[in-house]
C-alpha cells in the first residue's frame, strides 16, 4: 500500500473534483485566490511549533499527490497528476497572537490569501496564544473536502503520536466510475431541467452592494455556544425535530433568523433556496477516502411566506431533507457530473454558473474530528471557515465536537453589511436559545 | 415475515455500521455519540421503513425509542407484533 501511494503519479477525478477544479481556476482568475476553506481545532495549551512542523514535514512525504494538479489525460478525462516535491517543504506558519479575536483575524486573512502556486492546496497554521493555541488546516477544494480535511488532521494527529501507519491508511477512490453515458446524459437533462425550476423563483440579496461587488475577500462571522446552551439547543431539536434531527432544527433556526433581519430585500413571493452538502463516503473505513470531493449536492426552496421558527416548520425542513435524500436528485448531480469532465472548462462553469442560484449554503458537521486530543493537547472546539457562499447570498455552517456547537456565517464583502452579520449572527443565536413556538 | 429481536438487531448493526463508513457498532452505543448525522440518521430510518415494511416517520416514537440499536431493535420488533 505504501509503494502504492508513493508510486503513483496521477489519479483520475470524478465529475465533482472537476467543477471544484474549474471553479477554482475561475475563482483564482478573478479574486486571485480559489475555493480554499480552513478547519479550526481550538486547543487547551500551547504546542512546540518546532516539533510540529517538523512532523508535519515527515507526515507529508507520504502523500505526494498535495503537490499536485488537473490536467487532462490521453483518454480526456481529467486526472490529478502529482508532482515532484523536492526541495518544496509543504506550507506552515506559526504565529504568536495576544488573544482569541486577533487570532480568528489571522484566519480570516489567510483562507483569503489562498495560495499562490497552483500546485500548492495545503497549508497548516499553528497560532500561539500563550496559554492556548489553534491549529487549522487552510486547504483548496480541489484537493480536499471538509470532512476529509478534519479526517486529513486525525491522520496527522494519529502520526504525531506514532500510532498510525500512514501510508496504509490511506486509498485512492476509485479511478473512474462505472455510469453508462446515457445514464450520465439522461442525469444531465433531470438536473437541468430540475435547476431551472428551483431558480426561477429565487430570493436572493439584491442589495446594491451586491450588484457591483468589489472586494475579492469573503467575511467570517464566528461564534461558539458553551455546553449549557449547546446541550439545550440538542435537546430542543431532538423534541422539536425528532431524534438527531439537529441539522432541521438549525436549517429552520438559521433561515428564520435570516427573513426576520433581511427578508425584506427581495419579493415576497419569492422562495428561499438552500444546498447542502451530502457525504457519499459509504463503505470501508473513512480513511481510505480521504482525498477529493466525496460529496453530491441537494437544493431545499422555502416559500418566504412559510418561514418561521415553529414547530411546524421544523417538520417541514425535517421532511423537505427526507424528500431530498429519498428522490434521486444527488445521484443525479453526481452521474451529470461525469459527463461534464469530457467538456471544456468554459462550458462547464457557464453551466454551473447558469444553473446555481441559491440563498443559501448550509452544512452542519457532527465529530468529523474523532479525537478529544490534537498532538498532545485538548481539543476544545471545531470551527469550520469556508470561503464558499451563493453569490448573492450567505453560508451559514454549524460544526460540534464533544456536545459543543460552532457557527460561521459566510458572505462575499459587499453583500451584506459588518452590521448586518452581527445583527444576523446575534438573532440566529437567540433564536436557537430561545423556546421554539408551538412548544 | 417474524424476526426475533436477535435478528433485527444483526441487520440493523450491519446498516448502522455501513452508514458510519464502517466504523464498529456496540448495540448500546447511542448514534449521537458515534457522529451520525441527520442525514445519516434519515438514512437509516429509510431502510428501517423499507426492510420491515413499517412507517416510522408519523409514529409517536420518542428518542428514548430511537437512540441505540438495542432500544430502536425493541421498538421496531413491538411494531411487528
Amino acid at each position: 500500500m505504501m509503494e502504492h501511494m508513493l508510486t503513483k503519479r496521477f489519479c483520475h477525478l470524478n465529475g465533482i473534483d472537476w467543477i471544484f477544479d474549474v471553479l477554482n481556476e475561475a475563482s483564482r482568475k478573478e479574486m486571485g485566490c480559489g475555493v480554499s476553506s480552513q478547519v479550526i481545532l481550538r486547543l487547551d495549551r500551547n504546542l512546540q511549533a518546532d516539533e510540529l512542523r517538523k512532523k508535519w514535514e515527515d507526515f507529508i512525504q507520504f502523500f505526494p499527490l498535495v503537490y499536485g494538479q488537473c490536467v487532462r489525460g490521453g483518454d480526456f478525462v481529467p486526472a490529478w497528476l502529482f508532482e515532484e516535491q523536492a526541495n518544496r517543504p509543504p506550507a506552515f506558519e506559526s504565529v504568536r497572537c495576544a488573544s482569541g479575536v486577533e487570532a480568528m483575524d489571522y484566519f480570516c486573512k489567510a483562507v483569503n490569501r489562498g495560495f499562490l502556486d497552483r500546485r500548492d492546496h495545503l497549508c497548516l497554521l499553528y497560532v500561539d496564544a500563550g496559554s492556548c493555541s489553534w491549529v487549522s488546516l487552510v486547504f483548496d477544494h480541489t484537493l480536499l473536502d471538509a470532512h476529509g480535511a478534519q479526517m486529513f488532521l486525525l491522520l496527522f494527529h494519529e502520526f504525531y503520536l506514532g500510532k498510525a501507519n500512514v501510508a496504509g491508511s490511506v486509498k485512492l477512490a476509485d479511478s473512474v466510475p462505472a455510469v453508462p453515458w446515457k445514464s450520465q446524459w439522461r442525469a444531465g437533462q433531470r438536473v437541468i431541467s430540475r435547476m431551472r425550476i428551483i431558480s426561477r423563483n429565487c430570493a436572493g440579496i439584491p442589495l446594491a452592494a451586491s450588484r457591483n461587488l468589489v472586494s475579492k475577500n469573503y467575511c467570517f462571522k464566528t461564534w461558539e455556544f458553551d455546553q449549557e446552551q449547546s446541550t439545550m439547543i440538542f435537546k430542543r431539536a431532538f423534541e422539536t425535530a425528532g431524534y438527531l434531527m439537529v441539522a432541521p432544527y438549525l436549517l429552520a433556526g438559521s433561515l428564520t433568523a435570516f427573513h426576520l433581519e433581511l427578508g425584506g430585500v427581495s419579493g415576497a413571493d419569492k422562495d428561499y433556496v438552500v444546498q447542502m452538502n451530502i457525504d457519499t463516503r459509504r463503505r470501508g473505513r473513512s480513511y481510505q477516502q480521504i482525498f477529493f470531493n466525496q460529496h453530491s449536492f441537494f437544493f431545499l426552496q422555502f416559500q418566504k411566506r412559510a418561514i418561521q421558527f415553529s414547530r411546524e416548520f421544523v417538520a417541514h425542513v425535517t421532511s423537505s431533507m427526507r424528500r431530498a435524500l429519498t428522490d434521486g436528485f444527488w445521484q443525479d448531480i453526481l452521474d451529470a457530473a461525469l459527463q461534464l469532465r469530457f467538456m471544456p472548462r468554459w462550458i462547464v462553469l457557464r453551466t454551473v454558473r447558469n444553473l446555481s442560484r441559491n440563498t443559501f449554503m448550509f452544512s452542519y458537521v457532527n465529530k468529523a474530528y474523532g479525537s478529544k486530543d490534537f498532538c498532545g493537547a485538548r481539543v476544545n472546539g471545531v470551527t469550520h471557515m469556508p470561503r464558499l457562499a451563493p453569490s448573492h447570498g450567505i453560508g451559514v455552517f454549524f460544526s460540534q465536537f464533544e456536545g459543543r456547537l460552532t457557527g460561521t456565517i459566510v458572505f462575499r464583502e459587499g453583500v451584506i453589511q459588518e452590521s448586518q452579520a452581527e445583527l444576523l449572527a446575534a438573532r440566529l443565536r437567540n433564536l436557537l436559545t430561545c423556546k421554539i413556538q408551538g412548544s | 415475515m417474524n424476526r426475533t429481536k436477535p435478528e433485527i438487531e444483526q441487520v440493523l448493526l450491519k446498516e448502522v455500521s455501513r452508514i458510519l463508513g464502517g466504523e464498529p457498532c456496540g448495540l448500546d452505543d447511542p448514534f449521537h455519540s458515534m457522529g451520525m448525522d441527520s442525514l445519516g440518521f434519515i438514512e437509516l430510518l429509510l431502510f428501517v421503513e423499507a426492510e420491515f415494511n413499517l412507517k416510522l416517520a408519523d409514529s409517536n416514537l420518542s428518542a428514548g425509542d430511537l437512540e441505540t440499536v438495542r432500544v430502536l431493535a425493541n421498538s421496531i420488533f413491538k411494531k411487528l407484533e
